[in-house]
């Protein structure tokens, strides 16, 4: 079984994790730390790149729905790309797709941020 | 086959694999052998929540039929007696779903089963059944 892990890049002003392995009631408290690590750092564009996440339960999709309001409230928001669909379809029975957008490619979901291609000519 | 575990997340891992290989040794479709799984998960997570309230130490039993065309388990605890959410609809869940962090695990445990059973009996013990039936074709 693959382990758990997030790693956190930098495409801009949009932080990028990379989730990987099960994310079920064990692991969902590392993502909520670093997500909190995150938002308490005013970083409130995330991505949420899902290509190697194996399984959700609802424990992870608590999390999201933890932190929406709060990084919209501040001009951010989360988005989604690279799911698997046996991931997708988790999201999809709960509704999650109303509520936020999926992107196929990281790179659409962080041009979907406004200035994010501002922000990373600037830092090129 | 039954399985005995304790209050604790670190444990679902271990169900999830154990379950994942009877499937397949029985023969059970893969597709609905996952949304099972993940039903059960859900069930223990509720049960470690809110029966237990995340306190480690107490005892979980799983009893799990499984056969080519139907999985079945029940699982007992002896934690706080709770109330399942109701039923609601998906346009009312969707409607309600930014309001909750919480309170997910029992809509998506019915949209994955085909039957779910609550059989709570305060003081006594709780129960819960999940049923999974093999896609058909």
């Amino acid at each position: 079984m693959d382990e758990f892990g997030i790693k956190v890049s930098q495409q801009g002003d949009v932080s990028v994790l990379r989730v990987k392995g099960y994310l079920d009631a064990h692991t969902a408290p590392e993502l909520e730390k670093r997500m909190q690590e995150l938002i308490s750092q005013d970083r409130v564009r995330l991505v949420m790149e899902l290509a190697e996440l194996e399984y959700i339960s609802s424990a992870g999709l608590g999390v999201f729905m933890a932190y929406v309001d709060e990084v919209r409230g501040r001009g951010g928001d989360i988005k989604f790309s690279s799911l698997t669909p046996r991931v997708y379809t988790v999201f999809d029975l709960l509704g999650f797709p109303i509520l936020y957008e999926f992107f196929p490619e990281t790179g659409e979901a962080v041009k979907r941020f406004p200035h994010a291609d501002s922000a990373d000519r600037g830092r090129a | 086959m039954d399985v005995n575990i304790t209050s604790e997340f670190r444990h679902l891992a271990r169900v999830r694999s154990l379950i994942e290989e009877r499937a397949d040794s029985v023969g059970f479709d893969r597709a609905a052998a996952s949304e099972f799984i993940l039903a059960l998960d859900e069930a223990l997570t509720n049960i470690i929540k809110h029966a237990y309230h995340s306190q480690p130490g107490h005892p979980i039993e799983i009893h799990l039929s499984m056969q080519s065309d139907e999985a079945y388990a029940e699982i007992t605890d002896y934690g706080d007696a709770f109330d399942p959410d109701p039923v609601v609809s998906a346009a009312q869940h969707y409607k309600e779903l930014p309001k909750h962090r919480g309170g997910l695990g029992i809509p998506l445990m019915e949209r994955l089963l085909d039957a779910v059973e609550f059989d709570i009996r305060p003081g006594v013990r709780n129960v819960i059944r999940l049923r999974k039936r093999r896609k058909v074709a």
